[in-house]
């Protein structure tokens, strides 16, 4: 493959990388957590999109109409019900919380819906188009779509409406927001609920492009993880760029060797950062 | 207006304010004044919802607002400008002074308040979009009272504001905090360190030491003898 | 404000309290050793005990690096991992004895933890806890590709004439004993001193000359040690290593568990937390699927009933606090209202 090639593949999934670390950095610039049932929520968005798609008989974007609001209520009961009382008891106990979560649910989905391999089928799954001497993916395109929308949508959130602007008014400086009037747990119970909103999205990306297991969270949670330590806590262009640097290693390094050349170059770039981030939303 | 009873708030072991009792007349300033460390900062945390109390009551307009969280307070027209003013430096000027109308009511009026905040302190309209970060002391300090006017208080609490800041910066925003009592007839409670400063602007005034108020007084005749022994417990 | 109450601890002999803990480790593993050796206990249990053994060591790593240390690492597998293949390839490929493929499985993992500290030690905090899982995660991946180790199909552990139970037991006891020493003879030291002070504020240890990154070292080496110790026995004892259970993050998951229900910043807290953690296990292997379920369920309890875990539990309620660490205070600050406010992070 050509250069050029590589850097569209690499783009385009890199987009669908940006959005789970989108999902990660929220909880963590906001609520200062490390969320580490993230994995397991993209997973849930999967199953819940692949499952909705084939009992509908419809296309698997389409299915997001569903899962985005199931899954952003679930993520404001969530934190309202176990996080927040979590939180109370200081950082490490809602650390724990979300550890404990993430089991459940992954042997919950385990158990439920079998270890059997997943794919949200779609009829253009396999078709490509030529553009300029290069062979672009049909699906890659709607993924791109689909998750740099979801990053657009969530800057205008953010920018434009009192909730978005209280969000990130905690995320500055979380007395001086209290002061301003803004119920700081009712802010962090929005804030998971919009970072499940986007794992859903991302699990319908994830379950699209490749196949899943109940088990697959791990491996997603670490790549959220990485876009994140790489891109800067919540912000948002740092993000975008994170994954699509880590996009782009994975397309180079090839179907063997590509997770562990990302893992390596994402390593040597955590190690290399000048130790202070922003947190910037 | 705002009336506190017998109020004690404790750190741990460490108590900051004692049976401590203060009452301030609608549409008045009333100077809070004493040396570091009296519970001055602690009392107003209190009554701003931040810190609950050991024991004791804060009415505000007659309600009992002890131990509400700060948004409650904050809803109900009693707010706090905090100490170094805390502006969300990472968020432009205009998005911080809109933060201060997240509460329900204010939202519907958010313009009409952008508009009079605008009016009040014009540097802020021309340096809008630039992050607070980028903003000087004053200028900050500014965006801290601009954003606590969005909210249109009935009662507003001033923690230093004079603190670190150049006398010429001072006065200015003495003179502001005067305009926004006159204007709309918003109470003032204002914690100085700075007695005279203080006592030019206020109506009466509430000395504290080692977390009580020790005297109680009009501004219009201070008695600065009597003054210094309550501030100094000497 | 805290109040610092100086753990009591038990005296034994009235000795000062540090080799009171020695002695009681060197009965007890007397204690258990003898009756295996000759034979007294029943296989079946002896397989029970020294899984118990194992995830004991497991548990004292991960509290020695996340509890005491402020360390979270997520990547300790890369360890057991390492030195199960090292075990698998000194044994099966070269021929040498069970010994020396620990021996080989413990200094891989010495040689690769300095290699790593070069790399780990540029981050903090919860970047820390990310690049140990990478750094595991990239190993696997590695494994998974390189033929000497059989890629993706995994090694066979082969030994002639192979290990006894009675060996295997008496290997893990011995490997729990020094995890369980070396974690309280750090403790005791003044390095102990200095972990701590590293946990509580980085930037102010420092300050007090403090030398952070020999201290760091010293630890995240030492826990490496005891995972790779652990490691090897447990793969001699399993026969068989492939890179998804070598690298596996079960291992986190199973050491991070073990620390919660035991107690986190206790030698005492893994110790009560492996056995649990290896009855329940065993307890829920009639429930197919249900096992994880459980143990997050508990996770949840725990954390909101019970926080100090199994052995601050034990404590409040009976005082007794079998192996000491010293130098752990109890500093309970009451988390009140006036500290909900908090500022920036």
């Amino acid at each position: 493959m050509g250069i050029l090639q590589l850097l569209v593949n690499g783009i385009l999934l890199g987009s669908v990388y940006a959005l789970l670390g989108l999902g990660m950095a929220m909880i963590f610039g906001i609520v200062g957590l490390t969320n580490l049932a993230h994995g397991e929520f993209v997973i849930l968005g999967a199953y819940a999109s692949t499952l909705t798609a084939s009992a509908l008989g419809i296309d698997p974007v389409l299915t997001l109409v569903f899962t985005v609001p199931f899954m952003f209520l679930a993520g404001v009961f969530l934190q309202l019900l176990l996080i927040n009382p979590a939180m109370d008891r200081g950082g490490e106990p809602a650390l724990l919380v979300t550890f404990g979560i993430s089991i459940i649910l992954k042997d919950g989905m385990l158990l439920l819906l079998s270890a059997d391999a997943r794919h949200a089928a779609s009829s253009y799954g396999l078709a490509t188009f030529h553009l300029a001497g290069l062979d672009i993916s049909v699906l890659n395109c709607v993924l791109f779509l689909i998750s740099t929308a979801s990053v657009l949508f969530l800057t205008l959130f953010l920018n434009r409406t009192y909730t978005g602007r209280a969000i990130r008014a905690v995320s500055d400086d979380q007395q001086a927001a209290m002061l301003s009037g803004i119920n700081v747990r009712k802010v962090y119970a929005v804030a998971m609920g919009v970072s499940m909103a986007t794992a859903a999205v991302a699990g319908l990306c994830v379950g699209m492009k490749w196949t899943f297991y109940p088990s697959s969270g791990g491996q997603y949670l670490l790549i959220a993880f990485i876009v994140v330590a790489i891109g800067g806590m919540g912000s948002i262009p740092g993000t975008m760029l994170a994954g699509i640097g880590f996009g782009l290693a994975q397309v180079i390094g090839g179907a063997n060797y590509g997770l562990m050349i990302s893992y390596l170059c994402m390593l040597a770039a955590m190690a290399l950062r000048p130790a202070r981030r922003g947190r910037k939303l | 207006m705002l009336q506190i009873n017998d109020l004690q708030v404790r750190y741990g072991d460490f108590i900051a304010v004692d049976s401590c009792s203060l009452q301030i007349d609608p549409g008045r300033i009333l100077a809070l004044i004493g040396t570091n460390g009296a519970g001055k900062t602690s009392l107003l945390n209190t009554a701003a919802g931040l810190i609950r109390p050991v024991s004791g009551q804060v009415y505000f307009n007659s309600e009992e607002i002890t131990g509400l969280r700060a948004d409650e307070v904050i809803g109900r027209g009693l707010c706090l400008v905090p100490q170094g003013g805390r502006c969300f430096s990472r968020m432009s000027v205009q998005d911080n002074l809109l933060v201060g109308s997240y509460p329900k009511a204010a939202r519907a009026r958010a313009k009409d308040s952008l508009e009079k905040v605008y009016s009040l302190f014009p540097d802020l309209r021309d340096r809008r979009s630039a992050p607070a970060g980028s903003l000087s002391g004053g200028q900050r300090q500014m965006v801290a009272i601009g954003r606590a006017l969005m909210s249109r208080p009935k009662c507003l609490m001033f923690d230093e504001i004079s603190l670190g800041l150049a006398p010429v910066i001072i006065r200015d925003l003495y003179e502001c905090i005067r305009r926004i009592n006159r204007e709309d007839g918003t109470t003032i409670v204002l914690v100085e360190q700075d007695t005279g400063r203080a006592l030019e602007i206020a109506d009466s005034f509430a000395v504290m030491l080692k977390g009580s108020v020790t005297m109680t007084g009009s501004a219009a005749d201070p008695d600065f003898e009597k003054i210094k022994t309550a501030y100094f417990g000497m | 404000m805290s109040r610092i109450r100086a753990s009591s601890g038990n005296r034994f002999l009235f000795m000062p309290r540090e080799y009171s803990t020695y002695i009681a480790v060197a009965v007890l593993a007397a204690v258990l050793l003898l009756p295996g050796v000759t034979g007294l206990i029943p296989s079946n249990l002896m397989r029970y005990l020294l899984q118990i053994f194992l995830y004991i060591a497991l548990g004292q790593a991960w509290n020695l690096l996340s509890g005491f240390a402020g360390m979270t690492s997520l990547g300790q597998q890369l360890y057991i991992g390492l030195a199960g293949y090292a075990v698998a390839a000194a044994t099966g490929t070269m021929g040498l004895s069970p010994l020396a493929g620990i021996a080989m499985g413990t200094g891989a993992g010495i040689l690769t933890a300095l290699l790593m500290s070069l790399v780990l030690f540029r981050t903090e905090g919860m970047y820390f806890s990310i690049a140990t899982w990478i750094a595991a995660e990239a190993m696997e991946k590695a494994f998974l590709n390189w033929e000497y180790v059989g890629q993706g199909s995994g090694m066979t552990v082969r030994i002639v004439p192979y290990p006894s139970v009675r060996w295997i037991y008496a290997a893990s006891l011995l490997v729990c004993c020094f995890s369980v020493l070396a974690v309280c003879f750090v403790l005791h030291s003044r390095l102990g001193l200095g972990l701590m002070a590293i946990r509580d504020d980085p930037s102010a240890a420092a300050a007090s000359g403090i030398n952070l990154t020999r201290t760091k070292l010293c630890v995240y080496v030492l826990a490496a040690v005891i995972c790779a110790l652990a490691g090897s026995v447990f793969f001699i004892n399993k026969g068989t290593i492939y890179p998804e259970s070598g690298f596996s993050t079960g291992w986190t998951v199973s050491s991070v568990f073990i620390c919660i229900i035991g107690g986190t910043g206790t030698v005492t807290g893994p110790v009560a937390g492996a056995v649990l953690y290896v009855l329940l296990g065993e307890f829920l292997a009639h429930y197919p699927g249900w096992s994880n379920i459980m143990l997050g369920l508990v996770t949840l309890l725990m954390i909101f009933f019970a926080p100090e875990g199994i052995a601050g539990f034990l404590r409040k309620r009976t005082g007794i606090n079998l192996f000491s660490g010293r130098r752990y205070p109890e500093v309970r600050g009451e988390r009140g209202k006036e500290e909900r406010p908090r500022g920036k992070r």
